[in-house]
C-alpha cells in the first residue's frame, strides 16, 4: 500500500501566544516547531498500514526550508520519502494553493492511501484536504478516529463520533482521509530510526513549480491577527494541602455542586 | 443577494450551534428589504417554527438524500446557489433575503455551523465551486461592494484572524462557542412567516460514494462534552493508577473524568477523555483541575467551564492564576481527604431519607410460579414477564387466579426482562440482546423490534403529567416517558415509544451510589426500584436521582433456598402505599402495605448490594 502524508510545520505554543510586532504571525522566537498532532496520528497510522500491507510511507509538507526537520521527524517515525514544497520564509499560504501544491505530488505518484489531519493545530481551515480530493477525483472522509482495511485491502473504513452515534464511512481506494488525535498512540522515535532520517534526502521542489505562485489569490485574505481578550481572574487560595477541605467543601456548596 | 444557512437537526429540533448560525447569518442579510430572512436548507423534517423564530423567511427541505452523505449535501447547496446566481442575473429576487445588487455583503453566502458535519459539506461546497470558505467565524459585517469583513477563530479559539473575504459567494462556518444563539423578534411580537419549498436533491453516484452509517454510539452514559461536574487530571497524578481518588470525587459529584493530553500520550487514560484544542471542549459548571499546568492547548477546551478549581503543587502554574479557586497542594493528599469530607458530610443527612417496613395484607397465588423478571397490574389485570434463555415467555392473569389466562414465548435467543403499558402496548426489555419488543396487549403478537442501547433490566412507564394529583391508575394515563434500569446506579429516561434515550439519571443514597437497580415501578410521584439480592425497595426522586424513601419488604420475603430465587417484580395498587411484590419462582404474590419505620441501617444494606 502507497500512502501519501501531508504534514505542516507549525509553531509550538506553550503558556501563552504572543505575535510578531506587525501581528500578521506568532512570535516564535522562543519557540519551536511541530507538527500538528493530528498529523502526528496520521503518519502513525500509515506507517502501521504499510507494516501490514507491505509498500512505503511518503510525507510531503507545504512550507519553508526549516520544515524539513518536521519531515526527517517523519521519516524517524517509519515514513521512507519525504518531499518539501518549498515556500519563501514567512508566506503564509491558503488552503486553496495548499491543496493545489499537495495536488501536484499526489498526483505525481500511484498512492493508494492519502492521509492529513482533519485540520492544521495553526490555521484551522478544515478544507485542505477535501480541496486535494476533489482535485484528485477521490473520495474522502474527515475526522477519523478510526481507519479499519479488509485483509484484501480493497476498501477503507472510516469512523468518528458525531452528536453521540457512531459515523463509519466505507470508501474505495485510492481515497483520502483526515484524522484527528486519539486514533492511535504515535510510537516514540527509534535511534536507529533517528539516525536514518538525518542521512535521508528530503526531495526539495520550489512551491512556484507545484504551481502555488500565487499563494492567496482568491482566498480568505488574513489581514492581522488577535489574542483574544481573557478575563483576568484573580484566584481565591483556599489552603494549603489538606488543611484545605472544609474551604473547599464551602465552595462546592456555593457553587450548587453538592447539596 | 441571498443567505442560505444549512440547519443541522438534533431529534426533532435544530441543533443548538445550527441556531447561532442562523443568529450569524441574519446578520448577512441587508435591512434595505424590510423584513426578508435567511433561507434555511434543511435535510430531513424541518423544525419550521424555530427556524422562523431565529429569523429564517424561507426553509428548503431537501429530499432524495437519505441520511448525511457530505458531498452530496453540498452538490445540493451549490445548485441553489447556482439557481440563486441565476436569478439574480436575470434581474430577479433570489429566495429568502432579497435585495438590490450590491447592497453590503458578498453577492450570496452559504453559512454553516463550525461543527464536523458544517466545516466538512462547506469544504465540498468550496471544492465543487472553486469557492474560498472561512471555517469558524465569530464576526462577520459588510465591507464595500462585495467583500465581507471576517474575524475567525485559528488554535481552536486561543487566537483570532482579522480577514477579508471576496468571493461572489461567501461561504462560512460559525464557531460553535462564540456566537450566541438569538431569537430574531422579541417573545410576544406577531408571529412570523416562513415559506416552505420542497427541493430533491440532484446528485451524481460519485456524490454518494461517501455516506455515514450510523450505530449508537458509547453506553449513553454522562459525556465529557455535556458534563456538569468535571475531574480533571493531569501530569501530577503521576500514573494510570494514581486516577483512583479523581474516580471516586467524580463519582460523589455526579460528574466525570477529564485529562490533559500528557495523560493520554502517557497512556494512562484514553484520549476519548482528553480535554483540549484536539480533544473534548467541556462546559460543565465546575472544572477541578488536579495536577494540571494549565497548556494554552488545554484552556481552548476548559475556557467553557463556569467555574474553575485548581489542586497543583506549583502556585504559580497557568491553571492556578486562572482558576476562581486554587489549593496549594499535593492531590494525592487533597483529594482522598475531600472524599472523606464528602461521605461524612452525606452520611449526616440519613434523616432526609424516610424510611418503611411492609405489612403483608394478603397473598395471592403466583400462577406458574415464572421466573419473574418483570411485573405490572393493571386494574385486577397482572402481567408478568418470565425470564431465561428459551423459557422466556409473556403472561397475562387475573390476580387472585391459580392459572395463567394467556401466554406467549419469545424467540429462544431472547432473554425476558422488565414490562410496562405504553397504550395498548406492552414493551418489554430483553436482557443483553439490546432489543426491546412491543407487544399488542390485545393479540399478544409481537408488533415490533426496538432498539436498545443497554442492557435491559427493569422498566417503567411515568405519566406525562406525573406530578398530578390523580386517582388514576399509571396504566391508564397516557406516558409521558418510559424510564429503564440495567442493574448499575443509573436510570435511563427514554422516548415512550423509540425508546431513544433523553436523560441519565445517577442514583444516589446519602452521597452514595446505588447499585444493582433492577425492577422498576412508578409510584406517588417516584420510581420505586428494587434492589438486586436485598429486600430493599428504593423510592427515586427521578429529577435528583436522590432515594427519598426506603423500604426494607423482609417481612415479604420467601425462604428458598436457591440463590437465584430472589425477590423481583414490583408493582403498585390503586391504594396509595400498596404493591404486589414477588419473585422468581416464588409461590406467592403479596400485596403490602408500607409501614412507618425507623433507621435501621438499611442504607447499608441496601448499598451492600447482592454480594454480601
Amino acid at each position: 500500500m502507497e500512502i501519501l502524508v501531508c504534514v505542516k510545520r507549525v509553531p509550538t505554543v506553550g503558556g501563552a501566544i504572543t505575535l510578531t510586532a506587525d501581528s500578521r504571525a506568532i512570535d516564535t522566537k522562543a519557540s519551536g516547531f511541530t507538527i500538528s498532532p493530528h498529523e502526528e496520528c496520521a503518519v502513525e497510522e500509515a506507517v502501521r498500514l504499510a507494516e501490514r500491507f507491505g509498500g512505503s510511507v511518503t510525507v510531503v509538507s507545504l512550507g519553508p526550508a526549516e520544515a524539513q526537520e518536521q519531515l526527517r521527524a517523519c521519516l524517524a517515525l517509519g515514513a521512507s520519502a519525504a518531499v518539501l514544497i518549498e515556500t519563501a520564509p514567512g508566506v503564509e499560504t491558503g488552503p486553496i494553493a495548499t491543496a493545489a501544491a499537495l495536488h501536484s505530488v499526489a498526483a505525481s505518484g500511484a498512492f493508494d492511501l492519502i492521509l492529513l489531519g482533519n485540520e492544521a493545530s495553526d490555521t484551522g481551515g478544515y478544507q485542505v484536504g477535501i480541496r486535494l480530493a476533489h482535485l484528485l477525483g477521490m473520495p474522502v472522509a474527515t475526522g477519523a478516529k478510526a481507519i479499519t482495511v479488509p485483509d484484501d485491502g480493497s476498501s477503507l473504513s472510516a469512523s468518528r463520533s458525531y452528536r453521540g452515534v457512531t459515523e463509519t464511512f466505507t470508501l474505495p481506494l485510492p481515497c483520502v482521509v483526515t484524522v484527528k488525535e486519539g486514533i492511535n498512540l504515535p510510537r516514540y522515535p527509534s535511534l536507529p530510526g533517528r539516525l536514518r532520517a538525518k542521512r535521508a534526502a528530503v526531495r526539495r521542489v520550489p512551491a512556484e513549480a507545484a504551481g502555488t505562485a500565487a499563494v492567496t489569490a482568491g482566498d480568505v485574505r488574513m489581514t492581522r491577527l488577535r489574542v483574544p481578550d481573557v478575563p483576568r481572574k484573580q484566584a481565591t487560595v483556599l489552603g494549603q494541602g489538606a488543611a484545605a477541605v472544609p474551604a473547599l467543601v464551602a465552595v462546592l456548596a456555593e457553587l450548587g455542586v453538592i447539596s | 443577494m441571498t443567505v442560505w444557512c444549512l440547519v443541522e437537526l438534533d431529534g426533532d429540533a435544530a441543533a443548538d450551534a445550527s441556531l447561532r448560525a442562523l443568529t450569524l447569518a441574519r446578520g448577512l442579510v441587508p435591512d434595505a428589504a424590510g423584513g426578508s430572512g435567511v433561507a434555511a436548507v434543511v435535510f430531513g423534517a424541518p423544525p419550521a417554527g424555530e427556524l422562523a423564530a431565529y429569523g429564517a423567511a424561507d426553509v428548503y427541505v431537501v429530499s432524495g438524500v437519505d441520511g448525511y452523505a457530505p458531498r452530496a449535501w453540498a452538490r445540493v447547496l451549490a445548485g441553489l446557489l447556482g439557481t440563486a446566481a441565476h436569478d439574480t442575473a436575470a434581474g430577479g429576487t433570489g429566495a429568502g433575503g432579497t435585495a438590490v445588487d450590491g447592497t453590503g455583503g458578498s453577492r450570496h453566502a452559504v453559512v454553516a455551523a463550525g461543527t464536523e458535519h458544517g466545516n466538512e459539506v462547506l469544504a465540498h461546497l468550496g471544492a465543487i465551486t472553486g469557492l474560498p470558505m472561512a471555517a469558524n467565524c465569530v464576526a462577520v459585517s459588510p465591507s464595500g461592494a462585495v467583500a465581507l469583513d471576517l474575524v475567525r477563530q485559528r488554535w481552536a479559539g486561543l487566537l483570532l484572524e482579522e480577514a477579508v473575504l471576496d468571493a461572489p459567494a461567501a461561504l462560512l462556518t460559525v464557531a460553535t462557542d462564540a456566537v450566541a444563539a438569538v431569537p430574531a423578534a422579541a417573545p410576544g411580537a406577531a408571529p412570523v412567516s416562513i415559506t416552505v419549498h420542497e427541493v430533491t436533491a440532484a446528485v451524481t453516484g460519485a456524490d454518494l460514494t461517501v455516506r455515514a452509517v450510523e450505530t449508537p454510539g458509547g453506553t449513553g452514559g454522562v459525556s465529557l462534552a455535556t458534563a456538569r461536574v468535571v475531574v480533571g487530571g493531569g501530569r501530577g497524578v503521576g500514573s494510570a493508577a494514581g486516577f483512583t481518588s479523581l474516580e471516586e470525587l467524580a463519582a460523589l459529584l455526579g460528574g466525570v473524568v477529564g485529562v490533559s493530553r500528557v495523560v493520554t500520550s502517557e497512556g494512562w487514560r484514553p484520549h476519548s477523555m482528553q480535554v483540549g484544542q484536539t480533544g473534548t471542549k467541556i462546559t460543565p459548571d465546575l472544572y477541578l483541575a488536579c495536577g494540571i499546568s494549565g497548556a494554552i492547548q488545554h484552556f481552548a477546551g476548559c475556557s467553557g467551564a463556569r467555574h474553575i478549581i485548581a489542586v497543583n503543587t506549583d502556585a504559580s502554574a497557568p491553571m492556578m492564576t486562572r482558576a476562581d479557586y486554587a489549593v496549594v497542594g499535593d492531590l494525592h493528599e487533597v483529594l482522598p481527604a475531600l472524599v472523606k469530607a464528602l461521605r461524612d458530610r452525606a452520611l449526616g443527612d440519613n434523616r432526609r431519607v424516610r424510611f418503611f417496613r411492609v405489612k403483608v395484607v394478603r397473598r395471592f397465588p403466583h400462577p406458574a410460579r415464572g421466573f419473574t423478571q418483570g411485573l405490572f397490574a393493571s386494574g385486577g389485570t397482572i402481567w408478568e414477564s418470565g425470564g431465561q434463555y428459551g423459557m422466556s415467555v409473556l403472561r397475562r392473569y387475573e390476580l387472585g387466579a391459580a392459572q395463567v389466562a394467556a401466554e406467549a414465548p419469545l424467540p429462544p435467543d431472547l432473554f425476558a426482562e422488565g414490562i410496562c403499558q405504553v397504550g395498548g402496548s406492552i414493551v418489554q426489555l430483553t436482557w443483553k440482546e439490546r432489543v426491546a419488543l412491543r407487544w399488542d396487549a390485545a393479540t399478544l403478537q409481537i408488533a415490533e423490534r426496538i432498539r436498545f442501547n443497554r442492557e435491559g433490566w427493569g422498566i417503567c412507564a411515568v405519566p406525562a403529567d406525573k406530578y398530578a394529583s390523580s386517582g388514576r391508575r399509571a396504566a391508564d394515563v397516557p406516558a409521558g416517558e418510559v424510564v429503564t434500569s440495567d442493574g448499575s446506579s443509573e436510570l435511563v429516561r427514554r422516548d415512550p415509544v423509540s425508546l431513544e434515550p433523553r436523560a441519565v439519571v445517577h442514583v444516589r443514597c446519602a452521597g452514595n451510589r446505588v447499585r444493582w437497580l433492577n425492577d422498576l415501578a412508578w409510584a406517588g410521584g417516584l420510581v420505586w426500584a428494587n434492589v438486586l439480592g436485598t429486600t430493599c425497595l428504593a423510592g427515586i426522586d427521578l429529577d435528583s436521582g436522590t432515594v427519598t424513601d426506603l423500604v426494607d419488604a423482609r417481612a415479604a420475603g420467601e425462604r428458598h433456598t436457591h440463590p437465584q430465587m430472589l425477590m423481583n417484580g414490583i408493582t403498585p395498587l390503586v391504594r396509595p402505599g400498596e404493591f404486589l411484590l414477588t419473585g422468581k419462582g416464588w409461590r406467592s404474590i403479596r400485596q403490602v402495605r408500607l409501614i412507618p419505620d425507623r433507621d435501621r441501617g438499611q442504607i447499608g444494606r441496601m448499598l451492600a448490594g447482592p454480594e454480601h
